[in-house]
């Protein structure tokens, strides 16, 4: 059996490449900041640092499962296996050049982990995990290039404002500033979880990218950054997708090497 | 002569081969006497509460309401057995025709399998239960003498609130099927079975949930008028390839990606698959390095994009052990699966729209619910004919223990009743059987 | 200057519309208030935004004071004015006899704006925002 490799995504626009990387597991994404363990789970605001994880069912264990060969292939995560709570982190992504659109986040959550929940909403994109596993995926995406301190909110609830003008400094909008700029440091602090309860300290989230830097990263087509038209692959993938799935649902049978 | 020229290979939910060269119409609802006598069956049982009516009786809540004064103290649980025969005897045509009343739980529900002969009679598939509900309540009249001022509590407390309502809301008699009244259209009867209700007749094992859900769904495709004449072969190969791992392609998916894989993997095991099996070719290299790949078999590259949708679930849903993930992995299953290969997802983009809706409807922030609530029949799921319930299943089997609406709670009752028919239990060998025995006759 | 003005019951009511490349600080919303305030023949101006709840309105925050650093009271030239909103337009109304006047104050705007306001703004003279009543007004509940 030839090995197969895999694509992702067509084009060779800047956004479309950036895609290509993001959905990629074998690309290891870079790492730009290091915000602490235990200030993740103080954005999320499931647990208390240092407190032990709730369950929701016992723990997994050989013999008390179903007798399923499916169950018997597919091992469980470590969360999963431990009967953890399903608890999420969101994130909201600025139409402004953020790193990362949510719906390109829910390609790369299903490509490069498992055992996930995930919906896209309009500018924000959840995930829900096993509470142990979540906690390790939020800091990843918290610490690597898919997040940047200004254009991406860590908000759980009313995420409002992603399609909002950006503030003087550069940050998206937050009609419950869960996050402020600190002017001395020239850094993103947060002082309220994603849900707005006050942190008992400040979480600082680093520097956010320059503008030129947020173009080269981004995976939006946008028509004053790479408008999507421009990039014919693209657009034609869509197009031929749009053709199939109308011949498709007409006569399949009839549709042969289109 | 068979009418296509499709030959597969059954293996059952271990992995193991069931029969081999099996052609196409072998698995066919119209062919196989294993599938016809799962729909059989379907109609046929019927689960009776006695405990519910005892109390309903002696308590004077029923169908939702409480009246008070007409209170009926009747040992019903207690005379189980006698009440049993009774109720042969008024459903039974003639001896020997199968009919079968058995008395579970200590006498606290029956389960009454009624003959073949009244099933046919008929042109509705809701004998099974009228003629449960009115032998119950004829049986219990007489055995107890209850005065005919009091009959109408018993009548209720059986029958429930029906025909004021239009499905028996309330009652203590229950089948897996909904009146067809409740049916968003014309076939729809076996679409309309609860994905938990799948779950507790199979035991939670994935691999025969997906089996009975696509069964169900494609009998259902013919009820509809969705698989005549060139549609037919699309609808036996999505069974054949997602229901009944044929050529073992859903279990061979699975044990590839178990143990670390995810969505993404799936899709890559899945795209070597179709490309080694010769389902999809590549049309044309664009200058970017993407491959656009191209089939002259579209319904075949649908049952094998069907087989991976079901795989991706049972990856990704199986690991985190929590149901809730179905509808998203549906849907960026398919939307990953279209970008990779550059043809439409399963059921030609339908499932993947499905996964959109079902997302929205199956967490709290619509307001409730669960994938297990859902079935063919629900206004966001009916699109994707065939191919999207089984998927859904899976899930649900493999859920840990995370679900308010479990299958224990919502179909508990469902699992006592069919949890000794091996035409529920285990279709993927029932049917296979069948299939192996009739391969040559086709 | 873009569109012909309008008037009501002869009295001419062009609208200038500010619409700023990002939304204003309550410090920046003050310093360019402070100056259009000044200017002649300005008849009222409103100004739109994102909303900024005074409590945090859902969630398990709900019923906490939301403590957002611009929603506060600012000083124009000795009127407090509270700030609910950060501000990302202005709907500036005019009271000018002539052409020559219109113009005149636009520049001064301008001036306003180019010199508080860093990171740019558009700017358009029209009718922008309702001035008589329609029959919507009259629609009965």
């Amino acid at each position: 059996m030839a090995k197969y490799k895999r694509q992702f995504f067509p084009g060779s626009t800047a956004p479309a490449k950036n895609r290509r990387r993001y959905l990629d597991p074998k690309v290891k994404l870079k790492q730009l900041r290091d915000v602490p363990m235990d200030d993740v789970v103080r954005l999320m605001g499931h647990r208390t640092p240092g407190s032990a994880y709730k369950s929701i069912h016992p723990p997994l264990t050989e013999g008390t499962e179903p007798e399923c060969p499916i169950r018997k292939l597919v091992v469980p995560i470590e969360g999963a296996a431990a009967g953890d709570r399903v608890r999420y982190i969101q994130f909201t992504d600025s139409v402004y050049f953020a790193p990362i659109s949510p719906y390109q986040r829910a390609w790369m959550y299903v490509s490069r982990y498992r055992g996930i929940d995930t919906g896209t909403l309009s500018g924000r994109q959840i995930i829900e995990c096993r509470e142990r596993n979540l906690e390790q995926i939020a800091k990843e995406l918290i610490d690597n290039e898919t997040f940047d301190p200004a254009l991406t909110g860590i908000r759980g609830a009313t995420v409002h404002g992603h399609s909002c003008r950006l503030d003087e400094h550069g940050l998206m909008f937050d009609g419950w500033q869960r996050y402020l700029w600190d002017d001395s440091k020239k850094e993103v602090m947060y002082v309220k979880d994603q849900v707005a309860l006050p942190l008992d300290k400040k979480i600082y989230v680093g520097k956010p990218a320059s503008m030129s830097d947020l173009k080269k990263r981004t995976t939006i087509f946008r028509a004053d950054g790479v408008d999507m038209r421009d990039d014919k692959e693209v657009t034609d993938f869509y197009i031929r997708i749009h053709k199939l799935r109308t011949l498709g649902g007409y006569r399949p049978f009839d549709v042969k090497g289109e | 002569m068979p009418k296509y020229e499709d030959k597969i290979d059954l293996y059952d939910d271990y992995g193991k081969r069931i029969a081999k060269d099996v052609p196409l119409e072998a698995i066919s609802p119209l062919r196989n006497k294993a599938i016809q006598k799962i729909a059989n069956l379907t109609k046929r049982t019927i689960a009776v509460s006695l405990a519910g009516i005892e109390k309903a009786l002696a308590t004077g809540a029923i169908a939702g309401n409480i009246i008070q004064g007409k209170e009926i103290q009747v040992p019903l649980v207690k005379d189980a057995e006698a009440l049993a025969k009774c109720i042969k005897s008024m459903v039974q045509v003639v001896d020997g025709d199968e009919t079968s009343v058995t008395v579970m739980n200590g006498g606290k529900s029956l389960v009454v399998i009624v003959p073949a002969a009244r099933a046919d009679v008929g042109v509705e598939y809701t004998t099974g239960f009228t003629t449960v509900a009115a032998a119950v309540t004829e049986a219990i009249i007489s055995k107890y003498k209850v005065p005919m001022y009091k009959a109408n509590m018993v009548k209720a407390a059986v029958w429930g609130k029906y025909p004021q309502t239009i499905n028996f809301v309330g009652s203590n008699i229950k089948t897996i099927l909904e009146v067809p009244q409740m049916n968003e259209g014309a076939g729809f009867a076996l679409r309309n079975i609860m994905s938990n209700h799948v779950v507790a007749l199979v035991k939670r094992n994935a691999m025969q949930g997906v089996a009975l859900s696509a069964l169900f769904e494609t009998t259902a495709a013919y009820e509809m008028g969705d698989a005549v004449g060139p549609f037919e072969r699309q609808h036996l190969l999505s069974l054949a390839y997602q229901g009944l791992n044929a050529n073992n392609l859903v279990y061979s998916l699975v044990k590839k990606n178990g143990k670390t894989g995810t969505v993404g993997t799936v899709i890559e095991s899945l795209m070597e698959r179709a490309i080694d099996d010769g389902v999809i070719r590549v049309k044309e290299v664009l200058p970017s390095g993407y491959k656009v790949y191209t089939t002259d078999d579209l319904p075949k590259w649908n049952a094998y994009a069907a087989a991976g949708e079901v795989a991706a679930v049972m990856v990704n849903v199986g690991a985190a052990r929590a149901a809730q993930g179905v509808p998203s992995t549906v849907l960026y299953y398919n939307d990953l699966l279209e970008h990779e290969s550059g043809l439409p997802g399963v059921d030609y983009g339908r499932a993947e729209g499905v996964g959109v809706g079902m997302s929205f409807f199956s967490h709290s922030i619509y307001g409730g619910g669960g994938p297990g609530l859902f079935h063919g029949n629900h206004v966001v799921t009916r699109h994707a004919k065939g191919t999207l319930i089984p998927a859904v299943t899976a899930g649900n089997c493999l859920d840990g223990g995370t679900q308010f609406f479990s299958a224990e709670a919502t179909s508990g009752l469902f699992k006592e009743v069919f949890g000794n028919m091996p035409e529920f239990n285990t279709p993927l060998q029932f049917v296979g059987a069948e299939a192996k025995k009739i391969k040559n006759k086709i | 200057m873009s569109s012909p003005t309008v008037d009501y019951a002869n009295v001419p009511l062009p609208e200038v519309r500010v619409m700023t490349t990002r939304l204003l600080s309550a410090e920046t919303t003050e310093k360019v208030l402070c100056i259009i305030d000044k200017i002649e023949n300005i008849r009222q101006i409103n100004m739109c935004g994102e909303n900024l709840p005074r409590m945090i309105n859902s969630g398990p925050a709900k019923g906490n004071a939301n403590n957002h650093t611009e929603r506060r009271v600012i000083n124009v030239n000795g009127h407090e004015v509270e700030l609910h909103c950060l501000v990302g337009s202005f709907y500036i109304e005019l009271a000018v006899d002539d052409k020559d006047q219109l113009e005149a104050t636009v520049e001064k705007i301008k001036a306003a704006f180019d010199e508080t306001v860093a990171d740019g703004y558009t700017i358009d003279i029209g009718r922008y925002s309702k001035y008589r009543p329609s029959l919507h007004d009259y629609r009965s509940a």
